[in-house]
C-alpha cells in the first residue's frame, strides 16, 4: 500500500470532521472519495497532507509519517490540489509553479517547468501572465500543474471540477487519466460523483466524518442505494 | 541556487561590487568631507531600506520597529566597545542584540496573520525607548559616548560593505526558492501553507535576519555619531526611514531600496537648503504619491514599459516553435 491511514480523527475545536476513518490507497490506484458536503473529505486529504492537527496513524511508503511536516511529506512525494485553486493570484504563471517546486533543487524546478509546460502547452504561452488574469480552466490547470512540480506519486486532488464547464471538467479528467497511466497514484475527493466513478478504480463513500461504504467505483456508480443516501 | 540562476544575478552582483568599491575609494580620490558624508548616508539608508525590504517587502508584514532594532544595535556596540571589546566582537554583539530583540517580538507575533506583527512592531519601538531611557548602563536620557577615538573611514567603509552585501543578498534571494517561499506568503498566507511551507517558522527566521542586518547598520552608525541619545536613536524617523526606502524605491527588489535612498537622501539635502522644516511633509507627501500612483514603488514603475517592449514579441517566437 503507497497510502495507509488508520482510525484518523480530525477535530476543529469541539466539531468532529472526520471520525475514525480508515483507507488504504494501493500503489497505482485511483482512489474516490465521494459524498455529502461536510462529510469530513477535505479535512481527510489535510490531514494526509499534514495541514491539520489529527490523531490517529498515517503511512506513506511504509514510514509512518503522521508527525512530519507538510513540506517533509511533499518532499517525500504527496502532493496537493486545495479546493478553490489557491492559486497566488498577482503572481505570474511561472512564479506559481516554482512555488509548486519549493521543496525541489534548483535542478529538479527546470526539469518540472519543463514538463509541467510539455503537458500544458497553454500555461507555456502565458508564462509571463498574472495568475488572476487566466480563465477558469487555465487556473485550474496551473493548479494541477503547481501540484505536479515536485514530480509527486501520490496526488491528493480536492474539488478538481469545481467552477468549471462540463468540456473542461472532460479535459481535467483527461489530463489526470494520462498522469494515472503514467503510473501516477490518485486519492481524489470530488463532488462530480458521475465522472470520478467513471475514472477510478476503487471507491469510498464518506459521510459524517466516517467512511460508509468501500468497493470498485463501477460498483458504487450503480449502486443506486448509495447514490440515493449519501450523495444526492 | 543552479548555475544558470547564479548567471543571471552575475551582472547584478559585478555592479554592485563596482559601485561600493567606487563609494568606498571616495577619500583616495580626494572627494570632499560633504560628499563622503553624504555616501555614507545613503549606504546608511540602503542598508536600513534592505533591512525592511527583506522582511516587510518580501513577506508582506509592515515592521515599525526597524529603527528600534538598529538602535539597539547601535547601543550595544558602543557599550561592548566601552567595556574594552575589539572592533569586531562588539559589531557581532551589535547585531546579536537586534536579533534577540526581533525574536521576542517576532515569536510573539507572527503566529498571527495580518496587523498583530505590526502593532507589537510600534509596542516594541516605544518599549525600547522608555527602557533605554532608564537603564544606568545605557547613560540614560543623558545619552552615551564612545570612549575610544575611531578614524571615521571604519565606519564609512563598513557601511558600504554592508549595503553592498545587504543588496547583493536581496538580489540573489529574490532568485532563490526561499525567495519564492516569502513572496508566496505575502501572496496568500493559506495558499503558501497549503504547499507546505512553514509559514510562521520562515516569517520568524526573516525578520531574525532582516533584524541581524539593521543592527549591523545600527552599530556602524553607532561608531560614526560615536555619541547615542536614545531619543534621537529610538526615534519613529529611523523606522520610517527603513519603510519609506523600499516603498518609495520599489519593494520586494534589490534596486529598490538603492533608487529609493538616492532619492531621499537628494531630496534631504536640497530641503536642508530651501526648507529645512518641510522635510518630513514632503518625505510624507512623496510616500502618499508614489502609493497612490505607482503602488510597486518607482522601479518597477519605470521598468514596466521596458518589460512590456522586450516582452512582447515573445510569445510569438514561442508559438512559432510550437509544434
Amino acid at each position: 500500500m503507497m497510502l495507509r491511514v488508520e482510525t484518523l480523527e480530525v477535530r476543529y475545536g469541539r466539531a468532529v470532521a472526520v471520525a475514525g476513518a480508515s483507507l488504504a490507497v494501493p500503489a497505482g490506484g485511483w482512489v474516490a472519495l465521494v459524498g455529502p458536503n461536510g462529510a469530513g473529505k477535505t479535512s481527510l486529504l489535510r490531514a494526509v497532507m499534514g495541514l491539520a492537527r489529527h490523531r490517529g496513524r498515517i503511512w506513506f511508503d511504509g514510514a509512518d509519517i503522521g508527525a512530519l511536516p507538510a513540506w517533509e511529506r511533499q518532499r517525500r512525494g504527496i502532493g496537493y490540489v486545495p479546493e478553490g485553486r489557491q492559486l497566488f493570484a498577482q503572481m505570474t504563471v511561472e512564479e506559481n509553479l516554482r512555488v509548486g517546486g519549493h521543496v525541489c533543487p534548483p535542478r529538479d524546478v527546470a526539469a518540472g517547468l519543463a514538463r509541467v509546460y510539455a503537458m500544458f502547452p497553454r500555461l507555456a504561452e502565458r508564462r509571463g501572465q498574472t495568475a488572476g488574469t487566466l480563465s477558469g480552466g487555465e487556473q485550474q490547470m496551473l493548479a494541477l500543474g503547481r501540484a505536479l512540480m515536485p514530480a509527486p506519486r501520490l496526488l491528493l486532488i480536492d474539488e478538481i471540477s469545481w467552477g468549471l464547464m462540463p468540456i473542461l471538467v472532460a479535459r481535467v479528467f483527461a489530463h489526470l487519466a494520462e498522469l494515472h497511466a503514467a503510473g501516477l497514484t490518485i486519492l481524489q475527493a470530488e463532488q462530480n460523483t458521475h465522472e470520478v466513478l467513471r475514472h477510478a478504480g476503487q471507491a469510498m463513500v464518506m459521510a459524517g466524518g466516517r467512511i460508509e461504504i468501500e468497493g470498485p467505483a463501477g460498483e458504487i456508480a450503480r449502486d443506486r442505494r448509495v447514490v440515493e443516501t449519501y450523495v444526492g | 541556487m543552479s548555475g544558470r540562476a547564479l548567471r543571471t544575478v552575475l551582472p547584478g552582483l559585478l555592479l554592485i561590487a563596482a559601485l561600493a568599491l567606487l563609494a568606498a575609494s571616495l577619500p583616495a580620490f580626494g572627494a570632499s568631507r560633504y560628499a563622503q558624508t553624504l555616501v555614507y548616508y545613503l549606504a546608511y539608508d540602503i542598508v536600513l531600506g534592505q533591512s525592511w525590504n527583506l522582511m516587510s517587502g518580501m513577506t508582506g508584514y509592515v515592521s515599525f520597529a526597524h529603527g528600534a532594532l538598529a538602535g539597539l544595535g547601535a547601543y550595544a556596540t558602543v557599550i561592548a566597545m566601552n567595556a574594552g571589546w575589539p572592533v569586531p566582537a562588539a559589531l557581532a554583539g551589535g547585531c546579536l542584540a537586534s536579533v534577540a530583540g526581533s525574536f521576542v517580538v517576532g515569536a510573539s507575533s507572527l503566529r498571527l496573520r495580518g496587523v498583530a506583527f505590526t502593532f507589537a512592531t510600534l509596542f516594541f519601538q516605544q518599549l525600547a525607548l522608555l527602557i533605554l531611557r532608564k537603564l544606568p548602563l545605557s547613560g540614560g536620557p543623558g545619552g552615551l559616548a564612545l570612549q575610544d577615538i575611531l578614524p571615521l573611514a571604519l565606519p564609512q567603509i563598513l557601511m558600504v560593505a554592508l549595503a553592498a552585501l545587504a543588496t547583493a543578498g536581496v538580489l540573489i534571494l529574490r532568485r532563490s526558492r526561499l525567495g519564492i517561499r516569502l513572496l508566496a506568503i505575502r501572496e496568500d498566507e493559506d495558499a503558501a501553507a497549503a504547499l507546505g511551507i512553514g509559514v510562521t517558522r520562515l516569517k520568524l527566521g526573516v525578520f531574525c535576519a532582516s533584524a541581524a542586518i539593521a543592527g549591523a547598520a545600527g552599530a556602524a552608525h553607532g561608531l560614526f555619531t560615536a555619541s547615542l541619545y536614545p531619543d534621537d536613536v529610538f526615534s519613529v524617523d529611523v523606522s520610517l526611514t527603513a519603510l519609506a526606502v523600499p516603498m518609495i524605491g520599489g519593494m520586494a527588489t534589490a534596486g529598490g531600496p538603492v533608487a529609493g535612498a538616492a532619492l531621499l537622501v537628494g531630496i534631504g539635502e536640497l530641503l536642508q537648503i530651501f526648507a529645512p522644516s518641510l522635510h518630513l511633509v514632503v518625505i510624507g507627501a512623496l510616500l502618499l504619491a508614489v502609493v497612490l500612483f505607482m503602488p510597486r514603488g518607482l522601479l518597477p514603475f519605470l521598468a514596466a514599459p521596458l518589460r512590456r517592449l522586450s516582452a512582447a514579441p515573445q510569445p510569438a517566437a514561442e508559438r512559432g516553435t510550437a509544434p
